[in-house]
């Protein structure tokens, strides 16, 4: 599934745009539970907003973050962002919500 | 290419420039064609170990040697060390303060997450001197 056809369903707001072929999803807000246990191409649900998690995502290939519950990322995230080429999304749905749409739509 | 060796400083509590070294670690093994695979396991496991000197020790460094074959990277810091580390081992135990735990920070996964993303893991932590964390991430695949 490709990132601009969850943006557009879901729709998020555009923090950091971008799309990428993504297979999986993951929740949690612990950074090292994130890199331990996320797989490879997934998007990462979060409501985590300072700019380590820019880093986490480069690290761990993660393909795009939604920032849930209505926070807001840190300005110098959105800076490293763009600068480190990481898609970020954010919205006001709950993590719950994000999770169980994209499990419907085929996200596992 | 023989090896390349590279040196990276790394500051206690600099939340800022956290993951630089091994942002710059990566970028070297993608020019040299690592498989994306090797790439991801390296990634996270000097990660890990670049933000336990950030987040629990005073200055350290990283220290690697890239090969055709392996990534050896040695991390160390100057102290205060790690009071048990058979504990420090164990997934989920953490002694990160609240302040950095609201940040995501402090899952007590981390030591745990090197060993399990690298080929070849050892520590050895002295209080008050300092901790030295060694893997050996080997080239899975490819030529």
């Amino acid at each position: 599934m490709r990132i601009s056809e969850i943006k557009e369903k879901l729709n998020l707001t555009v923090v950091n745009d971008g799309d990428l072929e993504f297979e999986n999803g993951y929740v949690c807000d612990l950074l090292s539970v994130v890199m331990g246990k996320i797989q490879p191409k997934s998007v990462w649900l979060t409501v985590q907003t300072h700019k380590n998690i820019v880093a986490v995502a480069k690290m761990a290939e993660i393909c795009a973050i939604i920032i849930c519950d209505g926070f807001s990322p840190d300005e110098d995230t959105v800076e490293a962002a763009k600068k480190e080429g990481v898609i970020i999304f954010k919205t006001e749905k709950k993590s719950f919500e994000v999770a169980g749409l994209l499990y419907n739509m085929g996200v596992k | 290419m023989s090896e390349i060796k590279l040196s990276f400083d790394i500051k206690h509590n600099d939340f800022d420039r956290a993951g630089s070294a091994s942002s710059s670690l990566k970028n070297s093994l993608k020019q040299l064609g690592y498989p994306p695979e090797d790439i991801r396991r390296l990634a996270i496991a000097s990660y890990e170990a670049e933000m336990n000197v950030v987040v629990h020790a005073s200055d350290g460094k990283m220290e690697a040697v890239i090969t055709p074959e392996m990534v050896d990277v040695w991390v160390i810091d100057g102290g205060p060390g790690i009071k048990n580390v058979e504990l420090a081992m164990q997934e989920g135990y953490s002694t990160a303060p609240d302040k950095i735990r609201e940040l995501g920070f402090g899952a007590g996964m981390g030591l745990p997450n090197i060993k399990k993303n690298s080929d070849f893991f050892e520590i050895e932590s002295k209080v008050p001197d300092g901790t030295k964390v060694h893997f050996i991430i080997r080239r899975k695949s490819g030529k």
